[in-house]
């Protein structure tokens, strides 16, 4: 009922299309992030598959969490396709199936153009989402404030000079993106989380607040409310637009690989123009278009990395990028996911 | 106190609740009890579809389980994890303060609003509703900026030597209680004024003309006759201070969860359809007995509307 009324209420819709002479028919619904992301969206992906398909009507609204409808409207999403994170992904993985309708790479025509260790599949073998974005987690420091150097391991943020001036993310959030690269930087693996969680009790007294948007982590760094903070690499980019005093520092433990994925909602009736339209967004043009304004790695073997991303990354090619980059056990933290954020909470909480 | 001068008084507001009353039994004349009923019907129709089957599918739902219905794994799992005692008694803890602090931010100018002449109120409460103009984000934003540490108040602190270095007024529970207090006084300035506009203020000028002092006035005529209206105030800001997500999540800083977050956390987050139910009928729960104590406090006076 909550995502019906957000859903509703308190989205962002632009429409793009055509008559029904022209090509294609049909509507389609898609579900992304509010804010900056739903005007990348429209402008990088929706104009132009509408002007390739301009018979179909297709609307890109922004939405709080998109993903969270396919548990809120069960059965009756309003979406076609919703964006989701790999977390999300695994989680619906795990899951039922009720809450998606599975892929078929066949369907796809750009599906072999897909990277490797990208797609997430079922207990069926079929293809939860289709990965249309990456982006990377790393660390980001006020420069004003903080040498971008010193900040070497995901373990530093626990060093006393950041004392009250670290910005975390929510516990739910940590759970899936900060814990794993927390064990990873204090001899833990991917699926031994332990130490991550004894670093993270380490990193208590220097956390300042909870970042609750970018908006929120913009302004606290811009102001010098907080010197340091997690972030990914798409959020960092709108920073440094924004004029925020912000580098990113890549730690020895890699960046926490952050795919965001497509997933065809069970009731949809447009699975032919979602199909196009995903398509489209592979399309490599599409995929370099995207990366101006939102920092998107490709997930494509024919997109290359544009100059602005290559100068803000310090990377030269998308290889030597995915390289630099850790892709944790998406299908484990999804499923310790709650257990986890419990215990973080309690930590919180605990530590006065 | 001077003395009023009678074009002045009348001028005042009188007894507007006999006035009402006077007209809404002509009107119960006219359409007749049964009538009432009638037209009350769809109302009650649509409360008892959008709460009680809300509420019930709401407790049903907390109760449901991976092993099956009839579980109480979600509430056993809150009542063992002391982040969630934790969060109960913040949410109390803040709503109680706000209760307070809207007390004293809009009660004194409800009276002054109330006191006014009538031309002049419309435009006053204009100027009290104009924040809800915009979203309570915008202005918890507003809140952020305003109190960190290199906002006006702070800037202010440091330049008067108050202080010196900046003082964290956001990212804690301080921030949470100023952003609610702000989001919410206005409730409290509308039912309290609506109140005090019932009271003949030829009482206040009696007491006065007899040697009363001010605070004698408020604490034995004042108060007592706009205790309903000051009581609903109190009801309606714990109970929205309660539920409120926006405010903490944007104000708070990392400790300082509410149940209301952590709800937000569990149905939009971590999907746990079931332990989110659990914390909404906890938080029902929590807010009935200072609700009925409020209630009871704005009964239990028999100087009411004006009849003293």
């Amino acid at each position: 009922m909550t995502g019906a009324l957000l859903a509703a209420c308190g989205t962002s819709e632009k429409k793009t299309g055509g008559s029904a002479k022209d090509k294609g028919s049909g509507k389609l619904a898609v579900a992304v992030y509010g804010g900056p992301t739903t005007k990348t969206w429209t402008n990088a992906f929706g104009n132009p598959f509408s002007k390739d398909n301009s018979g179909i009507q297709l609307s890109i609204s922004g939405v709080p969490n998109p993903s969270s409808l396919l548990y809120t409207q069960k059965g009756n999403v309003q979406f076609d396709l919703l964006l989701a994170t790999a977390s999300d992904v695994a989680q619906l993985a795990e899951g039922d199936g009720s809450q998606y309708t599975p892929l078929d790479p066949a369907d796809l025509k750009r599906a072999s153009h897909i990277r490797e260790g990208l797609v997430r599949k079922n207990k069926s073998g079929k293809w939860v989402g289709v990965p249309v974005a990456l982006t990377y987690y790393g660390i980001v420091v006020n420069s004003d404030k903080y040498d971008v150097k010193d900040v070497t391991s995901w373990a530093d943020l626990a060093d006393p000079r950041y004392e009250d001036q670290y910005l975390m993310n929510g516990a739910a959030y940590f759970s899936t993106t900060d814990l794993p690269m927390f064990a990873l930087a204090n001899g833990g693996s991917k699926t031994n989380l332990e130490p991550g969680f004894k670093l993270l009790k380490r990193t208590l007294p220097n956390v300042k607040s909870v970042a609750t948007s970018l908006a929120n982590a913009a302004s606290m760094l811009k102001a010098g409310d907080a010197g340091i903070a997690p972030f990914f690499f798409s959020q960092y980019s709108q920073l440094l637009d924004s004029k925020v005093p912000v580098e990113m520092a890549l730690p020895n433990e890699g960046a926490y690989a952050g795919p965001l994925f497509l997933v065809l909602s069970p009731n949809s009736k447009n699975r032919e123009n979602a199909m196009a339209f995903l398509d489209s967004v592979l399309l490599p043009e599409r995929q370099e278009a995207v990366q101006g304004p939102s920092a998107y790695i490709p997930v494509v073997d024919d997109a290359k990395l544009i100059d602005k991303l290559q100068t803000r990354s310090g990377f030269s090619s998308v290889e030597s990028l995915y390289e630099n980059m850790t892709f944790p056990d998406y299908a484990y933290l999804a499923a310790h996911r709650e257990k986890n954020t419990k215990r973080i909470e309690n930590m919180l909480a605990s530590e006065k | 106190m001077p003395i009023a001068s009678p074009q002045e008084t009348a001028e005042r507001p009188q007894t507007r609740g006999r006035e009402v009353a006077g007209d809404g039994s002509s009107l119960t004349r006219f359409i007749g009890r049964r009538g009432w009923i009638v037209l009350a019907i769809p109302g009650l129709v649509f409360m008892a579809v959008v709460f009680v089957v809300g509420f019930v599918s709401l407790l049903w739902t907390s109760f449901d389980s991976a092993a099956g219905r009839g579980s109480f794994d979600a509430y056993t799992e809150l009542f063992g994890s002391p982040a969630f005692w934790d969060a109960v008694l913040r949410t109390l803890r803040l709503s109680f303060l706000t209760v307070l602090g809207c007390l004293v931010v809009a009660t004194p100018i409800a009276y002054f609003i109330a006191r006014t002449e009538s031309s002049r109120r419309d435009r006053y409460m204009l100027l009290i509703l104009v924040p809800w103009l915009s979203s309570v984000v915008v202005r918890s934003f507003g809140w952020q900026i305003i109190l960190g540490s290199h906002g006006v108040v702070n800037w202010t602190l440091l330049r008067l030597h108050i202080v010196e270095e900046p003082v964290t007024l956001v990212q804690n529970e301080f921030g949470i209680l100023v952003g609610l207090i702000s989001v919410l006084a206005p409730f409290m300035i509308i039912t309290t004024m609506s109140s005090l506009l019932a009271i003949d203020v030829r009482l206040e000028e009696s007491a006065a003309l007899l040697g009363a002092g001010p605070f004698k006035i408020i604490r034995t005529i004042v108060v007592p006759l706009s205790r309903r209206g000051i009581a609903t105030g109190c009801i309606l800001v714990f109970l929205m201070s309660n539920a409120v997500v926006v405010t903490p999540l944007m104000l708070g800083g990392a400790r300082s969860a509410t149940v209301a977050t952590m709800m937000y956390t569990q149905l939009l987050e971590l999907y746990n359809f079931q332990q989110g139910a659990a914390l909404a009928f906890i938080l029902v729960v929590l807010v009935v007995p200072p609700t009925l104590m409020m209630t009871w406090w704005g009964q239990r006076s028999s100087l009411t509307d004006g009849k003293a």
